[in-house]
Parts: structure tokens; sequence; C-alpha cells
């Protein structure tokens, strides 16, 4: 018999590397985690949060097989919790669908009969509960992390992939992009949200504007996702949960409304300007100092007084 | 490979949509093409569609229009620095069908006339934009967009692409630059609980308010209004292009004066901003019409300036639609013919209201923005009304001639001049 | 090669009234991401001889969607007929129902699936991975990059921190991509062809999700581990965060762009970003 609690986290590792959010899975799930993929027992000693824990050591990580080595051992187990990190929101679907569980994505919330989800940007809260087994995925950032305990000597939970399921094939790992590593030592950055592009403008000239005016300041150019997903600016340059995640000391966001994603990617600069038509919008609200202006017209101005840039 | 069809209709606004219903329903293959991303998509107005031309389109269309608001009460404000005198009516026969005005969003109603079109077989194609007419000799034959394989050849073009029109200048039919007969309105449109609106401005239920004002432009030539949504209020300024340019003030800083009004501030406090925006109004009316077609081409709605507009008095969809009606049906009927004499198209428009209302109104947009509406009267009007409202006890009451007699005096307004224009406006609207 | 791409109907810019939490909208359609799919998927049509097959789970409306992908050279239309109301019920649930709903609706088990990473009302970014586990398929999700190498397809997938994985991929598979690559503008006669073009429509009997109830979000008090310092004042101190300097938080404007600047200048100059005043240059520089 394993043991296992009735609720319990499980968190992919990948050459002993924990993913962002592993410590506030495992605290929400009082301190009980699996830890499955590669280097599961050194990435078990960088938990904080952990009281128990549990490794399967596998060869690879490839998510239809884990699901289908995964979805035996956890079938005591009512409650099982990834953090929505990308390898667990990957995993957390196909382990549902190969336990016939429901999934519960995005929680910020979770106990063993309830869950709530946050949506819409993370301006609802939907609460649900639930009686059967469940897999829920938890949101990174939501919950902060507790007084660190030492960490417990992990029990091994031996688990085999089955061969005969179909996976992609990790070909590579890739260390971040230079451009990321650039975006992410920075220390002055310029933001470029949904705010700074006109409609049916091209964001691409105005990245390049920002571009250059960041350069004037010694800083660095980063965009929201709007920015990227509309392909004005590259994937390397999103800053967000999902994106890079940086720290410096001064950004200056421009029509940025200050989404969690973004935000959450944020750091904690020392110093924030918000320019922005919404003076309540969330970016403009925890900035030092909040503009009230066209952004457009205001990164316009920066560059003919930084560069001497000729106007348009 | 070009595409090639009956008919073409630039513009998916209400004369175009209008144009291409007619034309569908007559059995003809016709293509409309829109600019924005769906009809109405950025299309600016006041906020009014007077609907009985919809009778044309399709009965009881009351049943199933995207109204916001039946207008039941209509006010007529004049305004001064300090005051404001309106004249308030309503009446409850226009809350009921066929009723008389309603407040719309274009993006709502443009997108449910051309829904009209194309349910009678018309072909709309959204997010392309015509940039150049085909030719054959003199001959309008197709338009080019810029789509790739972008041309589309038709034996009749008919322009509805709105004021200022580019396919009526490149067809030679519109000067390229006229201030003169333009004027420029700007319009906010402020959110505002239904429960507010209906308190503010005493309505119940889907009644709706809808009030034009004089003498709130700063001087410039022009008007404003303010009208009722269901949950959002529309108030804008109309401005001459002229006026505006001599002022050297910027539209929005009129409106935002317009706004902190004491007359009109109470009916928008609390309200909170959703929309800013700007569109030229062709003004010129009967006398500045371009004509109205060439070998292959018509031209309807504001392409043409068939909006009726004169300062306060904004009536530009349903001329629209009745003039795309009108050039749909011409249309139809030169293609069935085989001909390519357009001329039905404006004896149908002088037999309708078109160009009868036109016709009896060309003096409007004159008297309306002349020096002596815009500036003088209001205050006339607005000091006249006071004197005649202050009780000066122990003072005995003036006669009502004395007053008016001291205060036209006042004003450097001669009777003579009075009666010129009353005979004037009586001639324009009788 | 048969390719499907899936392209949502769902509820755009849902707005949430922050004292009751009523959502409002009004409009659907489709994300960059998803238009970003399928414009991978025409690509990867091209280069590896492969039949476009555009699928949508909504109602009549969302065929404008599936005519937008026909126009810009999907072979095949497919709208599997179901409604969703922006409710919390529908925001609450995930996308095993639509992945259900679009498997059972292909006739044939596809080579390639291409999804956007996630819907604008939904949003979790499930319903591919539920496509992979009904499918048996490889999953690729939260792509940014694709490439190919003869006829193998190689995804670049977000992880952690910046770093990338690249998979090969094997068919049958399920890859969801970030958006970033634009739709291509379709011609005027494929436009045309297109509102001619039969849709096949295919029933669906949706199961209903739990129970749910909604209210405006409130983020949860976060757990901080606490405080590091010997005396119980310096403990208090730290986690208030009361000896770190910051400036008075300030919201200036509206002002015109000029001015604007101005403010953001001096402010710079003020905190050291910035050598030289900017204010003061530029008098100098205006003669
Ligand atoms: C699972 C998931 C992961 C995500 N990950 C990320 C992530 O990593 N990074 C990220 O950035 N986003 C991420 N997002 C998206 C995020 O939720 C927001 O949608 C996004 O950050 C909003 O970007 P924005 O501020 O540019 O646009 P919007 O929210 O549209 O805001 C635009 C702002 O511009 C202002 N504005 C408009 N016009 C002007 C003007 N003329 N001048 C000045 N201001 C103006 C508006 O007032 C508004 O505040 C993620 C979402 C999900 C669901
Ligand atoms: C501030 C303001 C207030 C007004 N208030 C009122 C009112 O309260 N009541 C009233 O009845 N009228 C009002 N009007 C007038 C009214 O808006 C117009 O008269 C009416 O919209 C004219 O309709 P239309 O179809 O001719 O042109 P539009 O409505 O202007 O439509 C033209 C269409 O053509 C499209 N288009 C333009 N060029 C191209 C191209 N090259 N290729 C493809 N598509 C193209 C445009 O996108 C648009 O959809 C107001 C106008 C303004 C500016
Ligand atoms: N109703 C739908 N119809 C077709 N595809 C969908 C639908 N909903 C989601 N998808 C696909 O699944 C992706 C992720 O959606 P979601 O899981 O809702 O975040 C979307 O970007 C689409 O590619």
């Amino acid at each position: 018999m394993t043991g296992l609690p009735d609720v319990l986290a499980v968190v992919v590792v990948r050459d002993a590397v924990l993913p962002s959010g592993a410590d506030e899975a495992v605290a929400e799930c009082g301190g009980a985690v699996l830890l499955v993929g590669t280097g599961t027992r050194a990435a078990a000693r960088e938990l904080i949060a952990a009281r128990q824990v549990w490794t399967s050591e596998v060869p690879r990580v490839a998510f239809g097989a884990l699901a289908e080595a995964l979805a035996p051992v956890l079938r005591s187990v009512p409650v099982v919790l990834l953090p929505a990190s990308p390898d667990g929101r990957d995993l957390a679907a196909r382990l549902a669908f190969r336990a016939d569980r429901q999934l519960f994505a995005g929680a910020s919330r979770c106990t063993a009969t309830h869950v709530e989800l946050s949506r819409v940007d993370d301006r609802l809260a939907v609460d649900v509960e639930f009686n059967g087994p469940v897999v829920v995925t938890l949101q990174p950032n939501a919950r902060g992390v507790p007084e660190p305990v030492p960490s417990p000597e992990p029990v091994e939970l031996p688990v085999t992939l089955p061969e005969d399921v179909l996976d992609a094939e990790t070909a590579q790992i890739l260390d971040p992009d230079p451009e990321t590593v650039e975006l992410t030592e920075a220390q002055r950055i310029l933001g470029a949200g949904a705010g700074l592009v006109r409609t049916g403008e091209d964001g691409s000239a105005v990245m390049r504007t920002l571009t250059e005016v960041a350069a004037a300041l010694g800083a660095s150019a980063g965009a929201t996702r709007v920015i990227t997903d509309a392909g004005w600016a590259g994937h390397d340059r999103q800053i967000g949960t999902t994106g890079v995640v940086v720290d410096p000391a001064l950004y200056i966001a421009f029509g940025v409304s200050g989404a969690a994603q973004h935000v959450g990617g944020l750091g904690r600069p020392e110093h924030v300007i918000s320019v922005n038509t919404d003076p309540s919008c969330p970016m403009t609200a925890m900035a030092d100092l909040g503009i009230v202006a066209d952004a457009p017209e205001v990164l316009r101005e920066l560059a003919r007084r930084l560069n001497g840039a000729a106007d348009e | 490979m070009s595409e090639r069809v009956d008919a073409v209709v630039v513009g998916a606004g209400p004369a175009g949509s209008a144009a291409a219903l007619e034309l569908a329903r007559a059995g003809r293959s016709v293509v409309l093409l829109e600019r924005g991303p769906f009809p109405g998509a950025k299309n600016v107005y006041g906020g009014v569609v007077y609907g009985r031309v919809l009778d044309e389109v399709l009965p009881n269309w009351w049943e199933e229009v995207p109204v916001q608001r039946w207008v039941t009460r209509r006010g007529t404000m004049v305004l001064t620095d300090t005051q404001a005198l309106t004249i308030d009516f309503r009446t409850q026969d226009w809350a009921g069908a066929p009723h008389n005005g309603m407040t719309t969003y274009r993006a709502d109603f443009d997108s449910w006339l051309a829904g009209k079109a194309v349910d009678a077989g018309a072909q709309l194609v959204t997010s392309t934009v015509a940039t150049e007419l085909l030719r054959d000799g003199g001959r309008v034959v197709g338009v080019r967009t810029d789509r790739p394989d972008g041309d589309i050849r038709a034996d009749v073009v008919i322009a509805c692409d709105g004021v200022n029109s580019f396919l009526a200048k490149q067809a030679g039919l519109l000067p390229t630059t006229d201030a003169a007969h333009h004027t420029l309105g700007v319009k906010e449109t402020l959110a505002l609980p239904r429960k507010s609106i209906e308190e503010r401005f005493g309505l119940r239920g889907d009644e709706g308010a809808d009030f034009e004002v004089l003498g709130c432009t700063g001087g410039i030539p022009g008007g404003g209004f303010v009208y009722t949504n269901r949950d959002a209020i529309s108030v804008g300024v109309v401005l001459s292009l002229t006026g505006l340019a001599e002022s050297g003030r910027r539209p929005e800083d009129v409106l935002a004066d317009f706004k902190a009004h004491p007359g009109i501030a109470p009916y928008l406090r609390g309200a909170e901003l959703k929309e800013y925006s700007a569109h030229l109004i062709p003004e010129g009316g009967y006398r500045s019409m371009p004509p109205l077609s060439t070998d292959g081409m018509l031209v309807a709605g504001d392409a043409a300036a068939m909006c009726l507009a004169a300062g306060i008095w904004l009536e530009g969809v349903n001329f629209a639609i009745g003039s795309g009606l009108a050039a749909g049906r011409a249309a139809a009927e030169a293609i069935a013919a085989g001909s390519r004499d357009l001329s039905g198209y404006r004896k149908r428009l002088q037999d309708n209201f078109v160009l009868t209302d036109h016709k009896n109104l060309q003096r409007a947009p004159h008297l309306v923005l002349s020096e002596r509406v815009q500036r003088q009267y209001p205050k006339l009007l607005c000091d006249l009304a006071q004197e005649v409202f202050t009780v000066r006890n122990p003072e005995p009451k003036p006669g009502l001639r004395k007053l008016f007699r001291r205060t036209a005096a006042r004003h450097g307004i001669r009777l003579r001049e009075l009666a010129a224009d009353a005979w004037a406006g009586f001639r324009t609207f009788g | 090669m048969q390719i499907v791409a899936a392209l949502s109907w769902s509820w755009q810019r849902i707005e949430v009234d922050p004292l009751t939490g009523n959502l409002t909208t009004d409009h659907r359609g489709t994300n960059a991401a998803e238009l970003a799919a399928l414009e991978h998927a025409l690509r990867l049509a091209e280069e590896l001889d492969g039949h476009v097959v555009a699928v949508t789970v909504g109602p009549p409306e969302a065929d404008e969607v599936l005519r937008t992908a026909l126009a810009a050279g999907a072979h095949e239309a497919i709208r599997v007929e179901r409604d969703t109301a922006p409710d919390a019920r529908w925001l609450a649930s995930n996308g095993a129902e639509t992945a259900r709903a679009i498997t059972t609706a292909l006739r044939t088990t596809p080579d390639l699936v291409l999804c956007g990473d996630r819907s604008s009302d939904g949003a979790t970014g499930t319903t591919p991975a539920f496509i992979a586990a009904r499918l048996g398929a490889a999953q690729a999700l939260g792509v940014v990059k694709l490439a190919t190498e003869g006829r193998t397809v190689l995804a670049h997938r977000r992880l952690d921190g910046g770093r990338r994985e690249v998979l090969r991929l094997p068919t049958p598979a399920v890859i969801s991509v970030e958006g970033g690559v634009r739709l291509r503008r379709a011609s005027l006669p494929a436009v045309l062809a297109a509102q001619r073009a039969p849709i096949s429509s295919v029933p669906f009997d949706t199961r209903r999700g739990p129970t749910v109830a909604a209210r405006p979000r409130r983020p949860r008090p976060r757990e901080l581990p606490p405080p590091t310092a010997a005396a119980a004042h310096h403990r208090i101190l730290e986690l208030t965060g009361a000896l770190v300097e910051r400036t008075p938080p300030a919201i200036v404007g509206p002002l015109p762009a000029p001015e604007a600047a101005d403010v953001l200048l001096a402010y710079l100059h003020r905190h050291g970003y910035l050598e030289t005043d900017p204010v003061a240059r530029e008098a100098v520089e205006r003669p």
C-alpha cells in the first residue's frame, strides 16, 4: 500500500529543476507531494513546503505515458493537484482523462471538497463543490509559500512508463534565448501593452520605436501577451507568468492594463511608471507614477526628444 | 481571374445595405463591400433613427430592429453661458408602433440591416476596401479592392461609401475638397446606469429622450445633442468646419464646455466615458448635391450629400436608406432591361421624400447656421424668458410687448430682421 | 496528410461587475492564437501536401469563422452544434466536452490537429490535451515555433524560466500554438466562394457541468515566510516593508503628450535614471 493521502500534489520535475508554483501546490496539499520526472530525489531537497515526499523517477517526461503510469498509482487519492506550470497543465488533462476524473484547471484555492477557480483574467472567482475524484491545477502566485520546513527523506514510488503510448520525443532542451537573458537581466524595462498600438496600426513599427527609446534610456523593451500574440514582437519579449520573468529596477508600462498574468512576471521593480488613459487600471494603481495620457503620443514625443527621431 | 456580378455596392452603411437589399430582392447578383470588420464597426452618428422608411424594408420592422429606446420626449434647448430655455415635448403616441424615432447603436443597426440584405441573397464581403474604380472608356465597369485578385466587375456600381466619397470623387462627381459644405460631428458615449437615465430624463421602460441644442458651441456655428440609450448617453456637438478653423479651438474642448454647462451637466453627472468619436457630415443639402449618377455608377446616402443636416437637425440614416432603396431599384431595373440608362434613380428620389424634403428645406442649413440664429436669438430668447419669469416687486410687471421690444433692442435686433427670419423659417420648415 | 484546425467561437472581452460579479459581454469570435493555428495548418499543408479541415464547436453564427478558414484555404469545414452562455458554469468547465465534440465529429483520426493555446472564455488551454488523450495522439502544447525537418514536424514549446523544449512529433499529434503568426489575407474570389461553400453540421449532446457559484475575485491573502530579523521591532518593519524607501504613488493628468513626457523624464531624472535634466536640456535646445 502506498499510504498516499487524500489530497496530493503531483509535480513534474525535469533534470532536478522544480517548476514554478511547486511549493505553493505542495503547501496547498498540506505538504504531501509526489515528484515525477527526472532528477526527482535532488529536486526533493529544494522543496521548502514538503512534509511528505514520494518520488517516481522515470527516464523521460512524456505526458501520455506518464498519465498511463500514474493513473493506477493515484487511484486511492481523491484530489490530485498540479501546479499550473507548462508541464503541470499538460499532464493534468491527460491524467484526468486516463483516470476518468473531472479536471478543474486554473484554481486559486483547493480543499478536499471545494475549488475556487480563477477566470476572466483573474477578475472572477467561481466556486465549485465536488464529490468525485478530481484533478486540479493551481495558479502560481495565488497563495504564497509558508515558513520553510526541513525537507523529509523521500519515499520511492516506482512506476514504469509503458512503451506503447504515443508521445512526442524531446529532441533538445534549449536554454533561455540570449534575447530572453538580456530581458531577464535588464535593470530597466519599457513594456508595451495593447494601448500602445492604435486599431489598424502596425504594431511592429511601434515596437521598433519603443526599442529605440528604450535604448536611449539604457533599457530593454518588453511586451504583454496581446502584443506578442499579434506578432508585433517575438515571444521572447513577452513578460509574464507564461512568458519571461524579469526583475528590473525600473519598469515603464505603456498602455498596459496590469493583468495578473503580466504583473506576475514583473518581479519587484523599485520604480514603476504607468502611462495609460485609464487612471483606475491595475497597472496605474500599482505604479509609483501614473500618467494619464495617450501612450502612442507620449512614446512619439519621447522618441523625438531622446533620439531626435523624425516624426513619421 | 476577376469576379463578375450584376452589381457592386461599396459601403455597408444604411445606404449600401438598402441598395444591396433591393438588388438582391430583384434577383440580381450583388456584392456588398465593407471596409470595417463588420457593418457599422466604425460608423459614427448621433443616435436617432427615424424608422418609418423601414416600412419598405420589412413589415413590422419594429419587432426586430435592434433598438435602444423609442423616443417619446423631444426637446429643443437654447443655451447661453448661464441660461437654458427648453421647449419640451412628449407624446405617448410615439411609444407604440410604428413609433417615430429610436435610439440605436450603429454597430447593431448597420449589422442588422446588412443582415437583411444577406438574407435576401446579397454577398457581404467585410474587411475589404474599394481602392479604385475600374473603367472601360468613360464607363464605370467595376471596382478594384485591396484583396489579392481583388477586381470585381459589374453592370452597375453603387457608391455608398459615406461622406467625402472617395468613389464619387474618383468619378469626378464630387470636388476633392469642400470644407464649406461640411460640418464636423464629435460625440461621446457615456455609460450611466439605466435607472439613473430613467430618473434624470423622466422615462419609463424603453422610452427615450432626445434633445437638440442651440447656442452651446462657443460661438462656432453649429449645435449640440443629447440622446438616451438603454444604459448610456450620447452627447455631441456639430461644428462648422470653417468656423472651427477660425476659432482655433479643438472640437473636444467645445464638447467639454457643452458637457459642463449648468443646463446639461446634471444629466451627465457620474457617467463614465465609453467612447469618443468624430466624423464629417455633409451639410450643404440640396444646393451642394453632386450629380447622382454617371455611366455605370450611382451615388447614394452621405456620398451624395443626402444627409438632411442643419446644425442641430440631423436626419441622415433615413435619407441614406431612402436613397439606397431607390438606387437599388433603379439599378435592378436597368440591369433587367439590359439598359445603361440609370436616370430612373433621380426620378425615384424626386417622387419620394428624399429629394422633395431636400428641395423644400434647401435654405435650412444657411438659416440655422446664420449669425443671428446662432448667437443673437439664443440670448434674446433666454433674456426674454428671464424677464418674464423674474418677479420685481414692488415694481409692477411690465407688459409682454414692452419686454419684448426692450430685450430685442438690447440685443441690437431689429424687429424687421426678426420678422424676415421668421418668414424664412416659415418658408423653410413650414 | 489530414490536418485539422480547431477554432473556437468564444466570448470575447468578458466584463465582470466588481460588486456583483455579473458578467457582460456582447460578441463571440476567434482569437489571435487560433488564427495563428489556422495559418500554421495551412503552411504545413502546403509543405506536406495536406488537406485542411477547419472545425468549430459552436452555434450557427460560428460558421463565420469557418468561412474565414475556407477563404484562407481550408479545404473543408465542420461545425459541431453547441451553444454556450457566457456564464460561470461555462467558464468553470474545461475542454473535456469540447474535445469530445471535436473528436466525435471527425470521421478518421487526423495526422495533425492544430489548436490555439487557449480560447478567450474558458481559456484553460485544456481542450488540446483532451483531444490528444482521446485520439491517443502525441501532444505539443504552448508552442511558440514550428518547423519541419523532412516530413517531421518540430515544435518548440515553452518551459519554465525561459527554457524551451524542442519536440519531434510523430503522427498523430496535437499542437497548440500561441499567437504571433498572422493569418494570410484571402483573395476576393476565395472570399466569395467561401460564402457559398457547404459547411457540414454535426449534432452533439452536451453533458451538464457541475453546479457553481461565482463572485468577483479578490486576491487571497498570500502566505509569507515569517520575517527573519532577530528583534520583534525589526521583524515588524520587515513585514510591513516600512524601511524600504518608496516614492509616494502619484497619478497625474490627463496630460497632453509633451507634458506627459516632461513629467516622465523629470521623474527619471529625479530618481537617477537620467544624467541630464531633460527639461533643462529641452529649454537650451529650443532657442
Ligand atoms: C493562461 C494565461 C496566461 C497568460 N500569460 C500572460 C503573460 O505571460 N504575459 C502577459 O502579458 N499576459 C498574459 N496573459 C494575458 C493577460 O491575461 C492579459 O490579457 C494581457 O496581459 C493584457 O495585455 P494588455 O495590458 O496589453 O492589454 P489590455 O488588457 O487590453 O489593456 C490595454 C490597456 O491600454 C490602455 N489604453 C488603451 N488605449 C490607450 C491609449 N491610447 N493610451 C494609453 N493607454 C491606453 C487601456 O486603458 C488598458 O489599460 C495570459 C492569460 C492567460 C489566460
Ligand atoms: C456626429 C453625427 C451625428 C449624426 N446624427 C445623426 C442622427 O442622430 N440621426 C441620423 O439619422 N443621422 C445622423 N447623422 C448622419 C448619418 O450618420 C449619416 O447620414 C448616415 O450614416 C449616412 O449613411 P451612409 O450609408 O450614406 O454612409 P455611412 O454610414 O457613412 O456608411 C458608409 C460605409 O461605407 C464604408 N466605406 C467607406 N469607404 C469605403 C471603401 N472605400 N470601401 C469599402 N467600404 C467603404 C464605411 O466603412 C461605412 O460602413 C449623424 C452624423 C454624424 C457625423
Ligand atoms: N468551441 C471550440 N471549437 C473548436 N475548437 C475549440 C473550441 N474551444 C476550444 N477550442 C480549441 O482549443 C484551444 C484551447 O481552448 P481552451 O481549452 O478553451 O482554452 C482553442 O484555442 C481552440 O483551438
